[in-house]
């Protein structure tokens, strides 16, 4: 194994050290500076783009998920609400 | 009676050298460290193990070992289980499928409301090619230096993936490294974090991040993957899959296909290549020199990018009026979720009530996707 400066230089690993970590930084700004101007971007292009719309493109959804605990407490929320105003009806008529 | 001494002398006992006991342990100790300090257990209960079933001696008439694959005696005939198993790693098919389901947990959102944080994880990466220099100084190759190097991005995946392009020699020393110092770093960062900043800056509060509507956050990962593969075409396979399985998790069209993607494909894909990893790691070909040098590599890589990260947080609070906490510097390695929590441990014990967590998950993230552009740019550069 040869060792030592000399490798360094022969092999230039300096320049492409410094080359490497220029790319990674170019291209991280870049993000960065996309990530900053994009909702302004949006702001601006928002009206024009389509709604999304909900339908034959979602995907299936297991049995699990088809009720979720949210909305189990409500569907039994709704059921215990709607036998209360029928009860206070039938009290009333 | 010939038969029994036949079957004694083909027993892992008789066959058993010094240097297979000593991997054995250092196995166990693994499985120990997960098990007792639950550092990373998800990688290291596998990679423990694989060490075990690697160090165990076999017959030489067997074909049991990773290495014993189908450009041996006997073509795929005759190639072992577990070689079949390492495919996934000697060829690099494992890293970016772990890609995919990283980009399908993770949550850049953090990122995307604070952008300037991600130069921290781009700073971070200092540490790879700091290595890089080392590793030639010390007469490995360039391109087995680049593999070396690419160990301080805490990237284990991109480190496997690099190292079977470039320097496949070393696939088994530098993957056990890069995984070691991954499940190392609540130990190796906390005092570089205390020797580089005040009391007063690790008590630095920021802005709480904004919420991110929905369309950015779709918008982001096709964007991102442009720029970063348009500059470095050779992180397309890991990026590509990286901001795929972001898509699909914040598309929300593909749900059951993103659920599939972080739980139960990263899942196998971790435990085969945690498994066949540790198998790699034979006494005979782990326990060389070469070894013991990109250990020491490793951790200069991982503390020069955890100082390089912190350094340049602080640099970044001399233009900024809304200061950063420079602790947040840290997790610019790649290390994903492991150095956000530390970086949010370290901060607690300063303030109780300073959240870090979410701030670090920015430059964690950015780290991530900055040592996969390094890795594209060394392959492109140096690679056959």
């Amino acid at each position: 194994m040869q060792t030592g400066i000399e490798n360094i230089i022969k092999h230039q690993v300096i320049e492409l050290s410094f080359m490497g970590i220029l790319i990674v930084f170019c291209a991280l700004t870049l993000i960065s500076l996309f990530l900053a101007c994009l909702p302004k971007v949006l702001t601006i292009i928002e009206p024009f783009l389509p709604q999304a719309t909900h339908g034959h493109q979602q995907t299936a959804t297991s049995s699990s998920d088809l009720l979720s605990p949210n909305e189990d407490q409500q569907a039994i929320v709704a059921a215990i609400g709607f036998t209360l105003h029928h009860r206070q009806l039938n009290k009333h008529t | 009676m010939d038969m029994f001494w036949k079957f004694i002398e083909s027993t892992g006992f008789a066959q058993m050298e010094w240097a297979n006991v000593l991997m054995i342990l250092i196995g166990i100790f693994f499985i120990s460290l997960a098990i007792a300090k639950d550092y990373e257990p998800l990688l290291l209960v596998p990679i423990g193990f694989g060490m075990v079933i690697g160090n165990i001696p076999y017959p030489p008439n067997m074909s049991l070992s990773v290495y014993d694959d189908w450009n041996g005696p006997g073509g795929l005939s005759n190639s072992s289980v577990l070689s079949l198993l390492y495919f996934g790693v000697k060829y690099g098919l494992y890293p970016p499928l772990i890609f995919l389901g990283i980009g399908a947990m993770t949550d850049f959102s953090t990122m995307l409301s604070n952008p300037k944080l991600i130069l921290l994880g781009g700073a971070a990466q200092i540490g790879i090619f700091a290595t890089l220099i080392g590793a030639v100084f010390l007469g490995f190759t360039p391109e087995q230096a680049a593999a070396i190097g690419i160990i301080g991005g805490a990237d284990g995946p991109t480190a496997i993936f690099l190292a079977s392009k470039m320097a496949p020699e070393l696939l088994g020393a530098i993957a056990v490294s890069a995984y070691s110092y991954m499940a190392l770093v609540p130990v190796i960062q906390p005092p570089i974090m205390y020797l580089l900043t005040t009391k007063a800056e690790r008590r630095i509060r920021m802005k709480p991040p904004r919420e991110v509507p929905k369309l950015e956050r779709i918008i982001f990962p096709i964007a991102a993957f442009l720029i970063c593969t348009l500059i470095a075409p050779g992180a397309l396979t890991l990026l590509g899959m990286l901001f795929l399985g972001n898509l699909l998790k914040e598309s929300t069209v593909t749900e059951r296909l993103a659920n599939t993607a972080r739980n139960a494909l990263i899942d196998i894909v971790t435990i085969l290549l945690g498994f066949t990893v540790g198998a790699s790691t034979q006494a005979s070909t782990f326990l060389t020199q070469q070894s013991i040098l990109i250990f020491g590599l490793g951790a200069l890589s991982f503390i020069i990018a955890t100082a390089g990260g912190i350094l340049f947080a602080k640099f970044m609070n001399l233009f900024l009026t809304d200061k950063i906490n420079p602790l947040i510097g840290a997790a610019g390695v790649s290390a994903v979720p492991d150095s956000a929590r530390v970086v949010q441990a370290i901060g607690q014990k300063e303030d109780a009530h300073n959240i870090l967590l979410m701030h670090a998950m920015a430059p964690n993230v950015a780290g991530v996707i900055g040592s996969a552009i390094a890795a594209g740019v060394l392959w492109s550069v140096l690679g056959k």
